[in-house]
């Protein structure tokens, strides 16, 4: 922004070669690691005088009973404007490399912003090594790392990396903001939107983030239940207390509970699924070997729109998953010590319990999510 | 020609100095309540710098002082920290070695006991977490009062002498019956059909079970399962005084207690699925008694 400033302040007064000499040093001296140089554009509109208008997010009961505020970052405010640009960029393919692919293309609102494949398919036609995760209550991550690995510092730093991504949308930023930057209407977004016409990545990822934080999913049968709107079927009640039990199914230590209705602890674990790593999960990202295999644990919600199942999308469906946790659990050297059924290969449950449990896990579906207007394609 | 020398230094500073103004609004410190907060900064450096805990309170009395409670610990003397982790290097009293892979707790009802039989009650609770001593949960950082790390500030403390500090590890039967929104999103609930409420701790590792490698989880909690379900540990440890604004209170947490006294634990009979086991739940509550005690009391002005 002062580069931008300062370089059409100067264009008016000095000469051709002065301004060369400007843009090579503000070219050589920036931070290209963290923000790519962008390089300035004369500005043809006007910079806005109205401020965007602040957006406060609705809180559902169901997470103002029971959990902190959401969190967003003190530089990346929520406004009407920001999230109407996150939006349209949200399903815009202009950040891919060849304009065939936006985020929603893994990520996809029907399927409760993840897509059905195991890996997904870039632009170039290949495949990585995780399935897509699917997008919701992330304002509730006070971890605040995303992706599988964690590797990601907030939602402003998971959307750096798919557009810059060689198997994803394999752009380049400064492609990226440049393509954004020559388009009919989006300047005028980011200047409704953050006061300036003058497109960047960081207010790109910033207006994103601003639309995902609004994606929130509170309205599932369990949540009506917890609410006291709604009961329970005895088999879905008879899960749950499978779901709670630690000689039962043993998911509550990771997976939530009625306190905690986001069913994730956002945190990082090495739940069982191989007894040698292939993919090295958290530990790739930290490089300390006590954390190989472990992976962010995914919430539950809204798993009927969410399969394939696991990091790697090993699974195809929810008995498949239920078979996995009740006898084919792996151990190896850093497996969580809350796998306390490990060391006999699982919970052992039976296949009526398996039928209770998976009657309480479709209670967590919320089919309002998926259809919310404010969350589809503008 | 004058005109252009002098406008290609004066767009060279201003490009170098932008190039300095631009990475630091990139990285910097992104805490609002750090002294060095940079409202443009996109990542954080590390480089927040936090004002003194001092007593700012407006009737501030000088017979008043900040005592801030700062926890230790060690396995018998081998200090534990989060670089301690995942490494077989302590030995149980019943001779089992053992590896740490996570130390979570909760303290709360904070008291100082005047030598009248008096008490000053402190508010709060703060879940320890051995891992992360300086949260990354935001929520947690923006709640200074509260504690943050391994540490607890107790505010506005009358000078002089006192008898015992004392504190709950855990929740007593009445706080534990709350709704605490920081816990349930760390996951620290305790199960409804075990008593419900919050874990008291989580500590968890891997013990060396005849040469192979075996994990445990020794949570503490209700203790539902039978007649005594309250299980929660009244600590009081003896003789403070308080003399000048500010004092530090080092309290050292020998872990290796856990293991060892009134109950020797044996790692083979009680390692996982404690939870509902009323015995197990009992002994911790048992050997807990012994895990604190006061190391040091440092006075300054």
């Amino acid at each position: 922004m002062f580069r931008s400033f300062y370089t059409v302040a100067i264009m008016t007064t000095t000469n051709k070669l002065t301004f060369v000499i400007l843009i090579a040093l503000a070219v050589f001296y920036s931070c290209s690691k963290d923000k790519d140089p962008v390089t300035p554009t004369p500005i043809s509109t006007p910079p806005n005088n109205t401020s965007p208008t602040p957006y406060t997010l609705n809180i559902p009961t169901i997470f103002a009973q029971t959990l902190p505020a959401p969190f967003n970052p003190p530089n990346n405010p929520l406004t009407v404007e920001g999230i109407e640009l996150g939006r349209h960029l949200f399903y815009d393919p202009i950040l891919s490399g060849d304009g065939t692919q936006s985020c929603a293309t893994c990520h996809a609102p029907t399927l409760a912003f993840t897509d059905t494949n195991q890996f997904s398919t870039g632009i170039d036609g290949l495949k990585g090594n995780r399935n897509s995760m699917p997008i919701f209550n992330a304002a509730w991550n006070f971890n605040n790392k995303f992706f599988w690995d964690g590797r990601a510092l907030g939602l402003e730093g998971q959307a750096f990396g798919p557009v810059r991504n060689p198997i994803e949308m394999h752009n380049t930023w400064p492609n990226a903001v440049s393509s954004l930057q020559n388009h009919p209407t989006y300047p005028n977004m980011f200047n409704a939107a953050f006061g300036t016409p003058t497109v960047d990545s960081v207010l790109v990822v910033r207006a994103i983030s601003q639309f995902e934080r609004t994606l929130i999913s509170a309205n599932s049968k369990f949540d009506r239940y917890l609410l006291g709107m709604e009961a329970l079927t005895p088999q879905e009640a008879s899960g749950f207390n499978l779901f709670m039990d630690q000689q039962g199914g043993d998911c509550f230590h990771c997976h939530g509970s009625a306190g905690n209705p986001l069913w994730t602890d956002n945190d990082f674990h090495n739940n069982g699924l191989d007894a040698t790593f292939t993919d090295l999960g958290l530990g790739g990202v930290t490089g300390n070997p006590a954390d190989n295999g472990k992976f962010k644990t995914p919430s539950l919600r809204n798993l009927i729109f969410t399969a394939p199942y696991m990091h790697d999308g090993r699974f195809q469906t929810i008995d498949e998953v239920l078979d996995f946790y009740s006898t084919g659990v792996q151990m190896s050297s850093t497996i969580d010590p809350m796998m306390e059924h490990a060391a006999n290969g699982g919970v052992q449950l039976t296949a009526q319990e398996k039928a209770n449990l998976k009657a309480f896990l479709l209670s967590l579906t919320d089919n309002s999510f998926i259809t919310n207007p404010n969350f589809q394609a503008p | 020609m004058k005109t252009t020398k002098t406008l290609l230094i004066l767009s060279a500073t201003i490009a170098i100095s932008s190039f300095f103004t631009s990475c630091s609004t990139e990285k910097g410190c992104t805490d609002p309540l750090a002294i060095n907060f940079d409202k443009d900064a996109e990542k954080d450096d590390g480089s927040c710098i936090y004002p003194a805990p001092t007593n700012n309170d407006q009737n501030h009395d000088h017979a008043n002082g900040h005592v801030t409670l700062v926890f230790n610990h060690h396995f018998d003397g081998l200090p534990v920290t989060s670089s301690t982790f995942n490494d077989f290097r302590y030995v149980t009293a019943n001779n089992d070695t053992i590896s740490i892979t996570k130390l979570k707790y909760l303290l709360s009802g904070f008291k100082l006991f005047k030598t009248n039989g008096d008490s000053i009650e402190f508010h709060g609770y703060s879940l320890f977490d051995i891992a992360n001593p300086i949260p990354t949960d935001p929520h947690h950082r923006l709640k200074h009062d509260e504690g943050s790390g391994l540490t607890f500030p107790l505010h506005d403390v009358e000078k002089g002498a006192y008898a015992y500090l004392g504190f709950t590890f855990g929740f007593d039967s009445t706080d534990n019956l709350g709704n605490y929104s920081d816990l349930n999103v760390k996951n620290w609930n305790w199960p409804a059909g075990l008593g419900g409420g919050y874990h008291f701790m989580q500590f968890e590792g891997q013990y060396k079970n005849n040469g192979n490698d075996s994990t445990f989880a020794y949570h503490h909690g209700t203790a539902f399962n039978g007649p005594d379900k309250i299980n929660h540990i009244p600590i009081k440890l003896t003789g403070v005084a308080f003399n000048e604004d500010n004092a530090v209170v080092n309290i050292d947490v020998n872990l290796a207690d856990w293991f060892r006294s009134p109950y020797l634990w044996d790692l083979n009979t009680y390692h996982n699925m404690l939870m509902p086991n009323y015995t197990a739940q009992k002994m911790m509550q048992a050997n807990g008694h012994n895990v604190f005690s006061i190391n040091s009391v440092i006075q300054r002005r």
